[in-house]
């Protein structure tokens, strides 16, 4: 019993971060058709912009979050705006995004690098403390994270499904030729996918240095691990990324269990790859995205 | 608008490409005799390697279109095995590379059967994943295979690397010119790997491959087998990066994780997109560059990986067809013609007529 | 017949640089009903795409009520108070057959009258409204039908273009359909229908063009167009 108990809690934990990762991946990946490999790099700055606030600003955590998650949202955006924008036009823009994201990914793990040093920082918003579960200590920090990642993805739930934003946004991910006949201003949702992107990630990476420690490839796992929970849930579907996050983070704490930290991951991407070949569009997925 | 050449008698493409390349050899193996400094030297081997490798990453993702992250893999498995067969197995070097070649290839088809039915960014994402997890097992390999405790031999050597697994045997033959040998070697797995692209490029794979990408219906109903050409390239372009990883091992006498992360991979990719993805041409002169650049900057050791970041980004977004694509169209306008787009009815072409070499622009 | 609502000068466009249409000029005056009509694949859907704005002009110009649209993006051409139902419908299929209307209605002047709006729709298609809860991917063919078109009258444009609205329809639907059609005329909409059966068009267009590798080879009335057998043969197949 305790046991479970154990691997439910860090499972869920895992879970929650992975599912604001995820679905910010999911909905660029469903919005335009582009896998962000600089999408570790939004969780990395996210946490050290949090961190340089923190300690060299001196400010509190309640404004210290906040502000690093815009500030990643706007890079986000410029992202979009300085990269993104220009290579829509050609006619290998799926494969060259990845290698641009590719370069901005090794652009800023490496410009973090040289600022901050590759010493693990640890990141000054721990919560301490924490309550007895029949017998198990379970720590406040984690309940934290679970219950924040639990609120998040209820406001993208709402700003999705009952917005007009959100509307724009799902309309574009289904089909973008339509949407814009229906007066969907694409580039922005474009722009404002990105943004969002950026700030999932930025929340995602904060709550992971919490756990962890600051590096400079702190976003490299947590990245693949996105991928794939986005892939297995299929094309831009962020309703299925949510659940496939949670089965995953679930997963990946029982394996590591069993199976112990080194072979979890490798068993997990096994797994993964009988599941996309059983079902090549995910599990959620449907047809291909039109791109024009 | 497809204007109507004139015809002047010259080679074909295929001809052309083979003529160059032949420079090239001739080149390269006059080389070492104008070369004093053996580390110059050892670094015009390292260009050779990376050419190569870079050359079938081109063919998969340049020209098949298979956004396969797992080159680096690859050659990092063709290296390894290599020194394992050598380190445990006490089998000769060169033997070795080319068993590793074939075992490379194993490698790619397993990879290429898990990525058959995936589309697109699928690929990269499973590729992606699997060299990742390639790396987390080398890292924390810690199970001994002989030894114990300080004398401890794990498989792949964990994050020290595996060493003393022999060499080609060039110092007993060459004496104090022994690195002149491995050069040869790097230069025949290069010529090898380039003579392999242009038989590829300009051959049947070559063409299904630009069916496929213009219109895949059309291509399909005309018998293109999307999953054999895409085992078939995968396959072909394993065997010469895992020769090229034994190349490496043989020639360094080590190979450890770093081939596997993220500045090995970042300097590849800068060499793919800086000559130009998807140009035949554009492995050599990118390696070549970058080998340049990268040396002129070894004292600037820290911003160095800053500086392949900005690198990419900026040629990917800007000159998306690298330094070649950018000569091609310099080429066009100087001799005064339209830019000549591509031909987008190879499909209908293969239907109609297949053989003539007719208004072929290839790339 | 007023001024000219919609004029099409010299305009060539196309796909990855072939062009499908090779140099059209039409003229277009408000409330008048146009049909495009000739053989398949040689510019008819490529057209009403370049007015839309979601294929690029390589030359030439497009004007609505004077005012330059062809270098416009396609959600700013409709927000102009342009309507395209496009051949194959493009319904957003994870959306509800309601929440597909109501895309339809996205832009602020259409939004205000949306009540009113659904309801017209829904008075036109009564099989529609049944199965307004139901995922658009769910539909049949002819139901992916009626929801392109009835998403398209949300947008209460006053231009509106159909892209071959019988095609895959049941011949009760088509007729339907077409009563659809002569209403929005009856309104003083301008409209431009693409279709590959001449006949429907006859009493209903005020003037037809004739498509046949990118040019407009000819152009009148329907009667004319019927009567002419040499044309009927060459281009329509007799």
């Amino acid at each position: 019993m305790e046991t479970v108990i154990l691997v439910l809690v860090s499972g869920l934990t895992l879970s929650g971060m992975y599912a604001l990762s995820a679905i910010g991946l999911s909905l660029t990946w469903g919005a335009l058709g582009m896998l962000n490999m600089a999408h570790g790099a939004f969780l990395a700055v996210g946490s050290y912009v949090c961190f340089t606030i923190i300690t060299q600003l001196g400010a509190p955590m309640w404004l210290a979050i906040p502000m690093a998650v815009i500030i990643s949202g706007l890079v986000g955006l410029l992202v979009y705006l300085l990269i993104v924008r220009q290579m829509f036009r050609h006619p290998a823009f799926e494969t060259n995004i990845i290698i641009a994201t590719i370069g901005l990914a090794i652009l800023s793990e490496n410009t973090i690098l040289n600022f901050f040093g590759a010493y693990p920082f640890r990141q000054p918003l721990v919560i301490e403390g924490g309550f007895r579960l029949s017998g198990i200590f379970i720590p406040y920090q984690n309940i934290a994270i679970l219950a924040s990642s639990v609120v998040l993805v209820g406001l993208v739930g709402i700003l999705l499904g009952k917005t007009r934003t959100g509307r724009a946004i799902r309309a574009t991910s289904m089909n973008k030729d339509a949407a814009l006949l229906m007066g969907v201003p694409v580039g922005q949702v474009y722009a404002q996918v990105m943004a969002v992107s950026g700030c999932l990630a930025a929340v995602s990476g904060i709550m992971l240095s919490t756990i962890t420690t600051l590096s400079p490839t702190m976003g490299d796992a947590p990245m693949v691990k996105a991928f794939i929970i986005v892939a297995v849930a299929g094309l831009g579907n962020v309703y299925g990324a949510f659940f496939i996050a949670i089965g995953f983070g679930l997963l990946e704490a029982i394996f590591q269990f069993t199976f112990g930290v080194r072979l979890a991951f490798p068993l997990l991407l096994l797994l993964v790859i009988a599941s996309l070949i059983w079902r090549p569009n995910g599990f959620f997925g449907s047809a291909t995205i039109l791109r024009n | 608008m497809v204007r109507n050449r004139t015809h002047i008698p010259q080679l074909s493409p295929i001809g052309c490409d083979f003529a160059a390349l032949l420079a090239i050899t001739a080149i390269g193996i006059a080389l070492p005799f104008f070369v004093e400094s053996r580390y110059f030297l050892s670094q015009l081997t390292l260009f050779l390697i990376w050419a190569t490798v870079v050359s079938q990453w081109n063919i998969v993702m340049g020209f098949a279109g298979i956004f396969s992250l797992a080159q680096m893999a690859l050659f990092a498995f063709g290296g390894y095995f290599t020194a394992v067969l050598g380190k445990y197995f006490g089998v000769n070097l060169a033997i070795g590379t080319f068993i590793a070649g074939f075992a490379t290839v194993g490698v790619s088809l397993i990879i290429g059967f898990a990525c058959l039915r995936l589309r697109g960014i699928y690929v990269a994402l499973l590729t992606f994943a699997i060299t990742q997890t390639a790396v987390l097992l080398v890292n924390s390999d810690t199970a001994c295979i002989i030894g114990t405790g300080a004398t401890c031999q794990t498989l792949t050597g964990g994050q020290r690397g595996l060493s003393q697994f022999g060499d080609y045997g060039f110092r007993e033959l060459l004496g104090r010119d022994y690195q002149i040998g491995n050069f040869y070697v790097a230069l025949a797995t290069m010529v090898l790997a380039i003579g392999l692209s242009i038989l590829i490029v300009r051959g049947p794979l070559g063409y299904a491959f630009r069916a496929l990408r213009d219109n895949e219906a059309v291509a399909v109903s005309v018998g293109i087998n999307r999953y054999k050409y895409q085992l078939l390239v995968f396959a072909a372009s394993a065997f010469v990066t895992g020769i090229a990883g034994g190349v490496y091992a043989a020639h360094f006498k080590v190979v450890g994780p770093s081939i596997l992360g993220f500045p090995v991979m970042a300097f590849l990719v800068s060499m793919l997109v800086v000559g130009g993805l998807g140009k035949l041409w554009g492995p050599i002169v990118g390696a070549a560059l970058l080998m340049l650049i990268d040396e002129q900057l070894k004292d600037f050791a820290e911003y160095r990986n800053m500086g392949l970041g900005i690198l990419i980004v900026f040629f990917i977004v800007l000159a998306p067809d690298g330094l070649v694509g950018m000569f091609e169209k310099i080429w066009q306008l100087l001799r005064n013609r339209r830019p000549q787009r591509e031909d987008n009815n190879s499909a209908g072409r293969v239907a109609a007529k297949k053989g003539t070499l007719q208004n072929f622009e290839g790339n | 017949m007023g001024e000219s609502f919609l004029t099409l000068k010299n305009i060539c466009c196309g796909y990855n640089s072939v062009d499908v249409i090779k140099g059209v000029s039409i003229d277009i005056p408000r409330g008048a009903v146009v049909g495009l009509v000739g053989p398949n694949g040689h510019g008819k859907t490529t057209l009403l795409r370049a007015i839309s704005g979601l294929v690029r002009l390589r030359s030439g110009s497009i004007k609505l009520r004077g005012e330059t649209i062809s270098e416009l993006s396609a959600d700013r051409v409709v927000a102009r108070g342009v309507a395209h139902m496009p051949q194959g419908d493009l319904v957003f299929p994870q959306m509800s057959v309601r929440e597909n209307l109501l895309m339809g209605a996205y832009l602020p002047a259409a939004r205000a009258d949306s009540a009113k709006q659904l309801e017209y729709v829904h008075n036109l298609f009564p099989k529609l409204s049944e199965r307004t809860e139901q995922l658009a991917s769910g539909l049949s063919g002819g139901e992916r039908r009626m929801l392109g078109i009835g998403r398209g009258l949300m947008t209460k444009s006053e231009l509106i273009m159909i892209d071959e609205p019988s095609l895959g329809l049941a011949p009760l639907m088509i007729e339907h359909i077409y009563d659809v059609i002569r209403a929005l005329k009856a309104e003083g909409r301008t409209l431009i229908v693409v279709e590959e059966n001449v006949s429907r068009l006859t009493d209903l267009a005020d003037e037809l063009h004739l498509l046949d590798d990118g040019h407009v080879v000819w152009s009148g009335g329907g009667a004319d167009l019927m009567s002419d057998d040499v044309l009927m043969k060459t281009y329509l197949g007799g």
